[in-house]
């Protein structure tokens, strides 16, 4: 910026020029060539504290801390200025009230007809505020424990952080710019692609995928599974969207470890009990899932065909309710002893439990039932001394028997 | 979590008459062998393979089908998955073959549902050019 | 599987074990021999022992059923014997309707069980 200082319209021209610098928010100082000012204008004032009649004629070196007066930084300003036509910086200044600014700086020279020095112009701009939201994104933005990638509408990597680099093995460079597919697994692409553009006709903040189980893949191909937080970002350069991405490979494990423990525990608190010879019961306390209801009834058929027991007693005066589900479990249970040649023996059933089963019109055959696991055991061995004595009276029959022929 | 990059080990088979059968149920235990599977869990899977083979034998059209079996992992369990294929009429409705009791080629309709309890997924991919239901069985 | 099914007679009571893997024409060729051998020999009972078996599925147990209708109209019982815990398992989630057969553990307790019900149809109870 050169600003012509004299010659018969210059009187003109820097009327105009401080209407011009009473308008801008950006604070203009007119400096005269040892520094002092000579021009003041109102975004100046409100920038600084001063007004124009309280600087007016004082070096500008008011303006500088302490330290930058004495390191000459002034002097070093304007002689860049006049060496090169221009100088941009950025400091500290000092308000009137003692309090500092973050000031980006530009000065440039202002000479007369004949090329001769005859001041500055200095333009003013508090950048506080904006170097303090860059360095705390950066920081936040860096020093977070999840890969953050932040994506543009097109589907294309805007910004990642470093966390982002060590999780998928790609630098910077390779992400930037590329779409954010590159870190979907090849068989989840293309339905991405979809919920991508969903999300950024609807942008809201949520987490992606609720209840599923989603992965990640790695620059060397490999799967990592992930949890992931959307954010929409506005920004000066549109609409942006901030994945957040966590590793979640060790809480699966864990949870996973969790699962298999508590199934451990399950399968030892109900326990195949052989009460009395070719006599098995099974107790069932708790809830029965899907999952814990096919171990058991195996673990009882094993347990038959094992010990070739005639009589199952299925104990569930520890069931808190039996619902449809329950029923049909033990329906399953009942049919398939009853295939192996075992017969059922239901114990424990309580009044609300008969009510149950009997409105959810569940019918259980010709299911031998007992109050409690004692009168069960009765019939049990009542069962078992019948086939006893028929089974001996088989034996009989077949050594009677005139011959094996074939 | 690393890729298991164990071989495919895929087997496949034609369904073309019954003497079939017995080669689906030997293809089929041999995969849950490989993958490491129970007896109980075996004896499910081939037998929801039997009977996926008497509906390709009694729905397809000139009768061919061709079952595909491979092992498969995920998060740590192998399991078996088989895919049946057909180029017989397709199913025209999905939903009412999986029910207990549907049936229009005079069995008592099975197949299907029963099938799908005996499995862990089972999906339909029908059109008017044939039908393939692919099962998988993982082991625990 | 050979073309023969061996049959083996006990007293009034046939005993037939069933292995291996079945063809179709295997399973129907089992109706054609048992009930053949049930009428030559004035059969009173027949044991089917299928623990052999690995698979059973809807077509086999279905003959198994019709085989067991075909024997009782001949005026003898069948008691089908050795069904493993998988094939058990897997019988009632696949949903075969298996209610109206007599099944048993083993042999010993087949022929119990047969007299039982031999004893039971004499008496002319309706069971």
């Amino acid at each position: 910026m050169v600003v012509e200082g004299s010659g018969p319209e210059s009187g003109a021209r820097l009327r105009d020029l401080e209407a011009v610098a009473a308008l801008v928010s950006d604070g203009i100082v007119s400096l005269d060539p040892e520094g002092r000012v000579v021009g003041w204008n109102r975004a100046a004032a409100s920038l600084t504290g001063y007004l124009p009649e309280e600087m007016i004629g004082r070096p500008v070196s008011v303006l500088y801390t302490e330290e930058e007066r004495a390191e000459g930084l002034i002097e070093a300003e304007l002689g860049g200025a006049r060496e090169s036509g221009r100088f941009d910086g950025e400091g500290w200044r000092v308000r009137k009230d003692g309090s500092r600014f973050r000031a980006e700086v530009t000065v440039a020279p202002v000479t007369g007809a004949g090329g001769e020095l005859t001041g500055y112009v200095k333009l003013l701009r508090d950048v506080t505020g904006r170097r303090a939201d860059q360095s705390m994104f950066n920081a936040l933005l860096e020093s977070a424990p999840d890969a953050m990638v932040v994506v543009s509408p097109d589907g294309r990597i805007a910004l990642v952080n470093r966390q982002t680099e060590v999780m998928f093995g790609y630098t910077r460079d390779e992400l930037v710019g590329q779409p954010i597919e590159v870190l979907v697994p090849q068989r989840l692409r293309g339905r991405h692609v979809h919920h991508r553009d969903g999300f950024f006709a609807a942008p809201q903040m949520r987490p992606m995928g609720m209840d599923l189980d989603l992965f990640g893949v790695r620059k060397d191909g490999s799967e990592l599974p992930v949890e992931i937080s959307l954010s929409p970002l506005a920004t000066d350069g549109g609409k942006l969207v901030c994945a957040a991405i966590r590793d979640v490979t060790e809480r699966r494990e864990q949870a996973e470890r969790l699962k298999r423990q508590r199934d451990e525990i399950m399968e030892l608190s109900t326990p195949v009990i052989q009460v009395w010879d070719r006599v098995l019961a099974l107790p069932i306390i708790g809830t029965l899932d899907s999952g814990r209801a096919a171990r058991l009834t195996e673990e009882l058929l094993e347990k038959i065909s094992e010990l070739q027991a005639e009589v199952i007693i299925l104990d569930i005066s520890g069931v808190p309710t039996v619902d449809t589900l329950v029923a049909q479990h033990l329906l399953k249970t009942v049919q398939a002893a009853t295939l192996m040649g075992a017969t059922s023996i239901l114990s424990g059933v309580r009044p609300e439990t008969a009510q149950a089963i009997v409105h959810l019109g569940i019918d259980l055959g010709r299911l031998r039932s007992r109050n409690t696991l004692r009168e069960a055991l009765q019939l049990a061995l009542q069962v078992i001394r019948d086939r006893s004595t028929s089974a001996t009276a088989a034996a009989a029959d077949v050594a009677g028997a005139a011959g094996v022929s074939w | 979590m690393t890729a298991e990059l164990t071989g495919p080990a895929v087997t496949t088979v034609e369904i073309a008459t019954e003497a079939d059968l017995i080669r689906v149920r030997q293809a089929l235990r041999a995969a849950c062998e490989r993958a490491g599977l129970g007896l109980v869990d075996s004896t499910k899977l081939i037998t929801a393979g039997s009977e996926l083979t008497r509906n390709i034998l009694t729905y397809a059209t000139r009768s061919r089908g061709l079952l595909t079996v491979e092992q498969v992992h995920a998060q740590g369990r192998s399991g078996v998955r088989a895919s049946f294929a057909d180029s017989g009429p397709g199913i025209p409705d999905v939903a009412a073959a999986l029910t207990d009791g549907f049936s229009t080629g005079g069995s008592m309709g099975l197949g299907l549902p029963g099938s799908r309890r005996l499995v862990d997924e089972l999906e339909i991919d029908t059109s008017p050019a044939g039908t393939t239901v692919t099962v998988v069985k993982w082991g625990r | 599987m050979s073309d023969t099914l061996p049959i083996l007679k006990i007293g009034d009571t046939l005993m037939v074990a069933l292995q291996g893997d079945l063809d179709d024409a295997a399973v129907v060729r089992i109706e054609e021999q048992l009930t053949r051998e049930v009428v030559r020999v004035h059969a009173r009972g027949v044991l089917i022992d299928v623990s052999g078996l690995t698979v059973v599925d809807s077509f086999i147990a279905r003959v198994l059923a019709r085989v067991v209708a075909m024997i009782r109209l001949l005026g003898a019982q069948t008691v089908v014997v050795g069904i493993s815990p998988a094939v058990a398992i897997t019988l009632v989630e696949l949903g075969v309707p298996m209610g109206h057969l007599d099944t048993a553990l083993n042999a010993e307790q087949g022929l119990a069980l047969l007299r039982r019900l031999r004893a039971e149809a004499d008496r002319g109870s309706d069971r």
